[in-house]
């Protein structure tokens, strides 16, 4: 069974391949619509948005806020400072609550006894088990061009996401040059959830060329970039997920 | 606040920049599912790039279709013709694509409605109407799954268009 919906202007997809109940589908994107409600910075009623605009102190967060602030400063100081959800005074957690839902969501399908399934979010994904007895094939977009070279991946028991500046405009900040992360045109990473692909994926992204050595010192972790020139760079361990 | 409802407002219209990654794979067998299996194992990179006009023409784009190098796909998964997928609310107005069928594949996705009412969405979706129509046509090359890709989406371009194939499924 899958439903697809529009969340936080992107599209969800969680398509579960073993017997299914639809209600814990729903679920999930239930839980999609809580978290865009509590973290969106383009909603006013979200807590980000109120502690942005000075009406909410960040020690009244809820815990689930509070914990997507632990979650990011431990992120900022295991990236060097490449993760940091605040530029310019202004909070933005995009980086990684995506792929922190999708894991949370994975998680609950899993302990219902679901084995094989994905869970997406605009294009961070989480996928368990296999599809029709193979590993999943996850395209990853060229960025230089919409309908060419797909690299495509094989996956099983993991998250990847990509970041990249080229669907919305530059909207990843380097904060340690301090302007926006141009340097590559996409960076994918592999990880063990979609959490840890999501917040790396940004990390590296702003990190640059560079994000590829910082990965290969990191364990489960893969990454693959696509540079302005078409070129493409990724980790030794990357190549084994290509198709 | 107002720069935030700015990029919001930015951002929420390029949500049309998407891939129909979520049309594949139903259990009730909508879309791609048949799409993507028949693709017969060839070269996964068609050759020839489409042409994303930026502009939009409305119900004449065949022209700029992707060329195929090989045939990819078995000959009538779909059946031919034209099939009209559901109108979707896309946050500026209301969307609704129609697919054409040709010799069992998809060759064109034709808007039938999309938001217009105001200058900025307007512009946008005729940049982003062309990309979303090439990638759809041209996922018919790839046999995959899902797609990772930064964050965009056309929620409202994927239901219509996977509603539209349901029906065009045999």
């Amino acid at each position: 069974m899958k439903m697809t919906e529009g969340i936080m202007g992107m599209s969800v997809a969680v398509e579960i391949l073993d017997d299914c109940n639809g209600v814990d589908i729903d679920e999930v994107l239930d839980y999609f619509h809580e978290v865009d409600e509590m973290f969106s910075p383009y909603k006013k009623t979200s807590e980000i948005s109120k502690i942005n605009s000075k009406r909410m102190r960040p020690e009244e967060a809820s815990p689930e806020v509070k914990k997507i602030f632990k979650l990011s400063e431990e992120t900022k100081t295991l990236t060097h400072g490449y993760f940091n959800i605040e530029v310019e005074g202004v909070i933005d957690p995009s980086g990684l609550v995506k792929g922190y839902a999708i894991s949370e969501a994975s998680k609950r399908l899993y302990k219902k006894g679901y084995r094989n399934y994905y869970i997406e979010i605009g294009g961070d994904i989480d996928v368990r088990g296999l599809k029709n007895g193979l590993k999943w094939k996850v395209g990853i977009r060229n960025p230089l061009s919409r309908i060419q070279n797909f690299r495509i991946a094989q996956l099983t028991n993991v998250g990847i996401a990509t970041s990249g500046t080229y669907a919305r405009g530059m909207h990843i900040y380097d904060p340690v040059k301090k302007k926006l992360a141009n340097e590559v045109a996409s960076a994918t990473v592999i990880g063990n959830d979609a959490f840890e692909a999501d917040r790396m994926a940004t990390a590296v992204y702003a990190m640059g060329e560079k994000g590829i050595a910082f990965l290969e010192e990191q364990k489960d972790l893969e990454a693959y970039m696509v540079l302005h020139d078409g070129k493409e760079k990724m980790t030794t361990g990357f190549s084994k997920y290509l198709a | 606040m107002r720069k935030y409802f700015q990029i919001t407002l930015i951002l929420s219209a390029f949500f049309l920049l998407v891939f129909i990654k979520n049309m594949k794979g139903d259990d009730d067998n909508v879309i791609n599912n048949p799409l993507l299996k028949a693709a017969a194992t060839g070269s996964l990179m068609p050759t020839k790039e489409a042409t994303a006009t930026p502009s939009f023409s409305g119900a004449t784009p065949g022209s700029t279709i992707v060329s195929s190098p090989t045939p990819m796909v078995q000959k009538g998964k779909f059946k031919d013709g034209n099939y009209k997928g559901s109108l979707e609310d896309a946050i500026y107005g209301n969307f609704q694509v129609k697919a054409v069928i040709s010799g069992g594949k998809l060759v064109d996705v034709v808007p039938m409605a999309y938001p217009n009412d105001n200058r900025t969405s307007s512009s946008i979706n005729s940049q982003a109407f062309p990309l979303l129509r090439d990638e759809a046509v041209a996922v018919q090359s790839y046999q995959i799954d899902i797609i990772t890709g930064a964050s965009d989406s056309s929620p409202a371009f994927e239901r219509s268009l996977s509603t539209a194939l349901k029906q065009a499924s045999l």
